[in-house]
């Protein structure tokens, strides 16, 4: 790979966006910005008791909050343009068919689309250098906080450009994944501040928390600041916590993007599947990692299993969502020889093997947080076995729901996992009313929250029928499916008679 | 040379190229020529690697374009129909950018980037913006782009659609002017007249599926053989048309003037025979010969399930 600085895609976007008037323009703009926003604390009202180190503090902190929101907000406005605006002009065809390798690609695009927001934070860094320095910061906080600044910025564009390879027709998929990405960081953020929650390492995701105790700032009114959190029960910085998580979370969008920019939108797939599987066991790391049982009595065992079981039903579904293949893969998959290793182990087959792949993933890692974590609750508190026949509970209907998604999509209908969605929407609102209305243990025969809240040996046999029930569903949608990609006999022939081959 | 082996690609329930095989040999002038939506664009999209293959494979001179995308653009330059460019680079900046992107050696590439910009034709354009270039200058520097690297190998999809007459003739003289230097060219279109005297071969798409292929002279003469139009001219007063039509094998007779044109249904031999009978029923023959078939003539008779 050649240097930054000779990335062609880099010189592109720094030709077109650092014309010398513009940079000019831009230098002189955000210069001025920044002496208006000096001037305007001095004022006839100011307060003359505050000293001009105090000043310079404060004025250090909004100027530096000032770039980093101008820089997130460019990075992400811009980023999110960058490969839908290209591929709307026809050009980004051009550039697939150059020998740019996909890092190339990748790194001059991250720098190179919001060069301008970068330009302007360095025209007016030397400024809120001095003012750092001059307000007796050390040259170390000051240094580590822009270098945070700029992973953010990095993650951010990264982030942006993940969803801008797939969005110039946003698809309801992405729609749905967009909002549990938002969903999921804004529920993570809340519970991280929410007093006295099992994760207080989430509000490391506010990579700002990290920065008072460089600065040795004193607690604030709001109470003490949270300058340790546990990882892995262990107590350590915020600002470590912080870095790992946004290095990690780069580390998932970098392979995403490297694998998928230089694909044309109908191949595009986000990752794959054993990733798909690596992922999600990621995310059962991370619940692990996080999650503070140092205080926690024995008596919360079953309950952080109960957590870590839902997490899990939902981790299954996007495993079995994002490894759904497309009907012409599939039909490829279909006409592989049984007897090849490929057609198991392919990428376009069904994707219940690798749903089951997370599953055990899943229970393994849960078996190795409870000897891990064995001297604050005892082994023995730990529903291992309970887990084990839940998750399987919970794999089953997620692999037949998943099933019945493929079907729908060999099936040939428009749009068919929001269909399918919709199907099952419909399906377990009416297994909820029969339940409520009717048949009590219809809840545990046709969903798999029966089997969640731990059951009693009275519902086990409901749910041992249902668990029956559901794999007969599900062996009769594998029949369907195949039944649906084998052509009719004589079809062959008859298209070899009409193309004359 | 581009080989097309087992070539499929499916959309869902719709097969947009079935099965293709078809192997373009080197310095040869391929065009496919088809429907819109027979499958021409997907072809493309496949030979250049923007698209992936259902099934099947594409190699460019022995390379996989889909296993070794970085050695196969080497050797691949692409065009699409209609397509921006980079408004705010200057015209010699969107060269030199594709030919970085390409890895040309720094040494080699502003000596090249004249170069094609003299071979384009916008020498007096090279430091201007590109946002005030013409329509036709913009598809030239478009092709200029898609040979800064000296591929081996054009692909084209519909290069002149849209484009005036002058440009579409300004481009016809650049392509020659390529296909003279050796440069192997796979161009779709369905503007036929376009394709005339620059194709060597030719392939028929319809439905994805290749309906012909091969070299324009041995199509048309297969498809002559049993089947060629012939023109006919004289001097004085004959009954030509009723000597004609006493002929078996020739219809669709029709006589303007001292001139006629008809089809005829035998081979060279026949046809020869048909020209002494004529001329031993006292028509004073001025001249007489098959028509040359156009590409479109051949498209014509091709794509009518004639073949199918």
């Amino acid at each position: 790979m050649e240097p930054l600085w000779r990335n062609p895609e880099l010189i592109r976007h720094a030709r077109t966006e650092m014309r010398p008037v513009r940079m000019a323009t831009a230098a002189g703009v955000s210069v001025f910005l920044c002496v208006l926003l000096l001037l305007s604390f001095f004022h006839p009202g100011m307060d003359t008791t505050s000293t001009p180190r105090d000043l310079a503090a404060i004025l250090y902190t909004l100027l530096a909050s000032v770039q980093a929101s101008v820089l997130c907000l460019w990075c992400l406005s811009s980023c999110s343009q960058a490969i839908s605006s290209e591929r709307s002009l026809k050009t980004f065809d051009f550039i697939r068919t150059t020998r740019l390798t996909s890092w190339e690609l990748l790194f001059g695009m991250v720098f190179g689309v919001p060069l301008m927001a970068y330009f302007v934070v360095a025209c007016t860094l030397p400024l809120t250098l001095a003012l750092g320095l001059y307000a007796g910061f050390s040259l170390f906080a000051i240094t580590v906080t822009y270098l945070l600044l700029l992973l953010v910025a990095v993650v951010l564009s990264l982030v942006a450009l993940t969803i801008s390879i797939t969005t110039d027709r946003p698809r309801p998929g992405e729609v749905i994944l967009l909002v549990i990405v938002i969903g999921s960081a804004a529920w993570a953020t809340f519970v991280g501040f929410s007093a006295g929650t099992p994760f207080p390492g989430l509000t490391a995701i506010l990579v700002v928390l990290g920065l008072p105790p460089l600065y040795n700032v004193a607690p604030g009114p709001y109470g003490p600041i949270l300058t340790y959190v546990p990882f892995f029960n262990f107590m350590v910085p915020i600002l470590f916590v912080s870095i790992f998580l946004y290095l990690s979370a780069g580390a998932w969008l970098l392979l995403i993007l490297l694998r998928n920019l230089k694909k044309d939108r109908e191949d595009i797939r986000y990752l794959s599947r054993w990733q798909a599987a690596g992922f999600a066991a990621y995310l059962n790391v991370l619940f692990w990692a996080l999650l503070d049982v140092r205080h926690m009595g024995t008596s919360f065992a079953s309950e952080i299993s109960g957590v870590y079981l839902v997490l899990n039903f939902f981790l299954l579904y996007t495993v079995g969502l994002a490894t759904l293949p497309p009907l012409g893969r599939l039909k490829f998959w279909r006409r592989l020889s049984a007897s090849s290793p490929q057609f198991y182990y392919s990428e376009d087959g069904p994707p219940w093997p690798w749903m089951a792949a997370s599953a055990i993933a899943a229970f393994l890692l849960f078996v190795l947080e409870t000897v891990v974590a064995r001297h604050f609750i005892p082994f023995s508190e730990w529903p291992v076995g309970a887990v084990a026949g839940i998750l399987s509970v919970v794999l089953v209907f997620a692999v037949r729901d998943v099933l019945f998604l493929q079907w729908c999509v060999v099936k040939g209908f428009q749009n068919p996992v929001v269909k399918g969605m919709l199907f099952l929407f419909l399906y377990y609102v009416a297994a909820f009313c029969l339940a409520i209305f009717f048949l009590r243990p219809s809840l545990d025969w046709l969903t798999p929250l029966g089997s969640l809240g731990y059951p009693d040996t009275d519902s086990l046999l409901a749910i041992m029928f249902g668990l029956v029930l559901q794999i007969a569903a599900t062996i009769y949608l594998l029949i369907a499916i195949r039944r649906r990609l084998t052509p009719p006999a004589g079809t062959s022939a008859l298209i070899s008679a009409a193309t004359g081959s | 040379m581009i080989d097309f082996q087992s070539l499929r690609r499916e959309y869902g329930n719709l097969v947009a190229v079935r099965d293709l095989n078809v192997a373009i040999p080197e310095k040869e002038v391929y065009g496919l020529i088809g429907p819109n939506g027979s499958g021409k664009t997907t072809i493309i999209r496949m030979a250049c690697g923007l698209l992936t293959p259902t099934e099947g494979r594409v190699t460019v001179f022995g390379v996989d374009v889909h296993q070794d995308p970085e050695i196969a653009q080497s050797h691949i330059g692409y065009l699409s129909d209609f397509f921006c460019v980079y408004d705010e680079l200057k015209v010699w900046e969107y060269l030199d950018y594709f030919g970085r992107a390409y890895k040309m050696p720094s040494e080699k590439l502003l000596p090249r980037i004249d170069e094609v910009i003299q071979q384009a034709g916008l020498e007096v354009k090279r430091d201007s913006l590109i946002r005030g270039l013409s329509r036709g200058m913009k598809q030239r520097l478009g092709i200029a782009r898609a040979i800064i690297h000296k591929p081996k190998v054009l692909l084209l999809d519909e290069p002149a659609s849209g484009l005036d007459p002058k440009a579409r003739a300004e481009l016809r003289t650049l392509l020659l002017a390529l296909r003279d230097e050796g440069t192997t060219v796979l161009i779709s279109s369905h503007i036929l007249p376009d394709l005339e005297g620059l194709c060597t071969s030719i392939g028929v798409m319809e439905k994805g599926q290749m309906v012909r292929s091969g070299k324009i002279e041995e199509i048309s003469s297969q498809e002559s053989r049993h089947y060629s139009v012939v023109r006919l001219s004289w001097v004085g007063e004959a009954p030509v048309e009723q000597v004609l039509r006493s002929i078996g094998k020739i219809s669709e007779i029709a006589i303007r003037g001292s001139e006629g044109i008809f089809r005829f249904a035998g081979s060279d031999d026949e046809l020869s025979a048909l020209l002494q009978q004529l001329i031993a029923q006292g028509i004073r023959v001025v001249s007489f010969g098959g028509v040359k078939q156009t590409i479109e003539d051949l498209y014509l008779k091709l794509s009518r399930n004639e073949v199918m």
